[in-house]
């Protein structure tokens, strides 16, 4: 949690201020990790934000806020997902560069020390996860989204004991979908 | 399997860096726009609302609810009576001419008539007794307790649509109907005689309307009948309180307007001139072969007429707990409603995009 002093806190929305510093980023970039759009996943974020500040949940929350805030965030970006017909539209997008030879491979074959992937990998990515089922989308998303197991557990309602294995299962699930892509050259 | 860490990061990436100071920026935006529920106004509100609803019965909300059912009920009072207020199930029962005659002639397709000002202090429950035309005679609607789908099937005349693009765990947690409500007018001549006159001479011009009522006026009937309602609750049962964040979808074939012993022409071109100036005005620009007119309070609901998937014209609503849109599609009229938290204005015009009949 991010703890800012009492003279950063502004309006009537000042006691949430803290809330949101601590949380935003990590919605924004749960968004973008599920929905491959930086807009989308600005518009999830603060979506997700105000449905909190309107329950009033926060205090209640307590230790589970970022497992609420995780299971919210993704729920809202499938559906954004759903909405815009953005499966179809990705499906359709890989199928293409993969019939023109591009860059799927070249995704998977970036540097490992870099940090921040293009957003093409993302969009690719996230094209990816939309044909995984719900359960190992969640799972490989709030694990690389640097949620602990209790807390994807919570997310999840999955015990928090099979998070492993299913974890496991899943990363296998993605990357055969990952590399089919590729035109099974792996 | 090749999953070394530096392989996952190269799938997801590492946390982008984020501009948190305009996303505050924008969040404080966003919030501030709806209603904030849960308000001490907002309260109030909710409480005038159901207060102006109290033809409705609701005996399933009485006394502290013990079931999950039954709190979910119960936070849904508000939803449920709104989206009948707007869905014509009551009007605001203000003891006029002018709340008499759009409580009769409810048509149609949806039409907003603002309430004129100076009269919610005179509201009060609709119920059977004088009117200034005549005699007014009420049934009102009741609240069911949950009821299986067969016999909602059955109250619709017709399958039950739903919504195709719920969000993300949300699945259909109960049905409940609303009953008919039936709603005649008896006219008495020489109380229309007198009402018409008193409209003339109020206008000051001598007199608004050209001719004295038909003879036929005397002991006609106008009826206005609203068909059953069906309400399904959608909820997210992994949410903290499903209540708080349910949906409920209401629809209902169209209301049906019969006279005997007057033609609603006569109605219209006549009686109508009894209506407040402002109201009038209003009515006058309306189609009234397809116009619902929907009564409302400016003061606690704002609205304003949207498309729905592009084809149908739909009528918004916001309150202070509850905001949702009524239109009219293939023979029914729809009222979707949910709570701000639940569902943002683009979120609940999408979702009822997704009910079909769709254009």
């Amino acid at each position: 949690m991010v703890e800012r002093e009492k003279g950063a806190v502004e309006g009537e929305h000042g006691d949430f201020r803290a809330v949101f510093d601590a949380h935003y980023p990590f919605l924004f970039n749960l968004a973008l990790r599920t929905t491959g759009d930086r807009e989308i996943s600005d518009e999830v974020a603060q979506d997700v934000m105000i449905r909190l500040y309107r329950l009033g949940i926060a205090g209640e929350l307590g230790d589970n806020l970022r497992s609420w805030l995780a299971r919210v965030c993704l729920n809202a970006s499938y559906d954004r997902i759903r909405a815009e017909g953005r499966r179809k539209h990705y499906t359709a997008k890989i199928s293409t560069e993969s019939d023109a030879g591009l860059n799927i491979e070249g995704a998977a074959g970036q540097s490992a020390e870099q940090e921040v992937i293009s957003d093409e990998t993302r969009r690719v990515v996230a094209a990816i996860l939309s044909r995984l089922s719900d359960r190992d989308r969640g799972l490989l998303l709030l694990k690389h989204s640097g949620l602990s197991y209790q807390e994807i557990s919570a997310a999840l309602n999955i015990r928090v004991t099979s998070i492993g294995k299913l974890l496991s299962r899943a990363q296998s699930r993605f990357e055969r979908l990952y590399f089919a892509e590729e035109g099974g050259s792996r | 399997m090749t999953n070394g860490p530096n392989r996952k990061d190269k799938y997801f990436g590492k946390d982008e860096p984020v501009d948190v100071e305009a996303a505050w920026q924008r969040f404080q935006e966003a919030a501030d726009q709806p209603p904030v529920s849960e308000t001490p106004s907002s309260r109030s509100a909710a409480r005038s609302s159901k207060s102006a609803a109290t033809p409705l019965a609701y005996p399933a909300l009485t006394g502290a609810p013990r079931t999950t059912a039954g709190r979910m009920r119960l936070a849904l009072a508000a939803t449920v009576i709104a989206a009948a207020f707007l869905a014509g199930a009551t009007l605001s029962p203000v003891r006029t001419i002018a709340s008499d005659l759009l409580r009769v002639l409810h048509l149609s397709s949806v039409e907003e008539i603002k309430s004129p000002p100076g009269k919610r202090s005179e509201t009060g429950p609709m119920q059977t007794g004088d009117s200034p035309l005549g005699r007014l005679t009420y049934v009102p609607s009741q609240m069911s307790e949950e009821i299986e789908r067969p016999l909602a099937r059955k109250l619709l005349g017709a399958p039950i649509a739903e919504p195709q693009s719920l969000p993300h765990g949300y699945e259909s947690q109960s049905v409940m109907a609303l009953s008919e409500e039936k709603i005649s007018l008896k006219l008495d001549s020489a109380k229309v005689a007198a009402a018409l006159k008193a409209a003339g001479d109020a206008s000051g011009t001598g007199g608004t309307t050209k001719t004295s009522p038909p003879a036929s006026v005397d002991g006609a009937t106008i009826t206005r009948i609203i068909p059953p309602s069906v309400i399904v609750i959608y909820s997210d049962p992994g949410q903290p309180d499903p209540s708080k964040t349910a949906i409920m979808l209401a629809q209902r074939q169209q209301p049906i307007l019969s006279s005997s012993g007057v033609d609603l022409d006569y109605v219209k071109n006549n009686l109508l001139e009894l209506l407040p100036s402002r109201l009038r005005e209003q009515l006058s620009i309306k189609d009234w072969e397809h116009s619902l007119p929907i009564e409302s309070d400016p003061s606690r609901t704002k609205s304003d007429k949207v498309l729905i998937g592009n084809g149908f014209p739909g009528l918004y609503f916001s309150q202070a707990e509850v905001h949702g849109v009524t239109w009219n599609a293939g023979g029914r009229t729809f009222t979707l409603a949910a709570s701000p938290s639940a569902l943002s204005r683009s979120e609940l015009l999408l979702l009822a995009s997704s009910v079909p009949p769709k254009p």
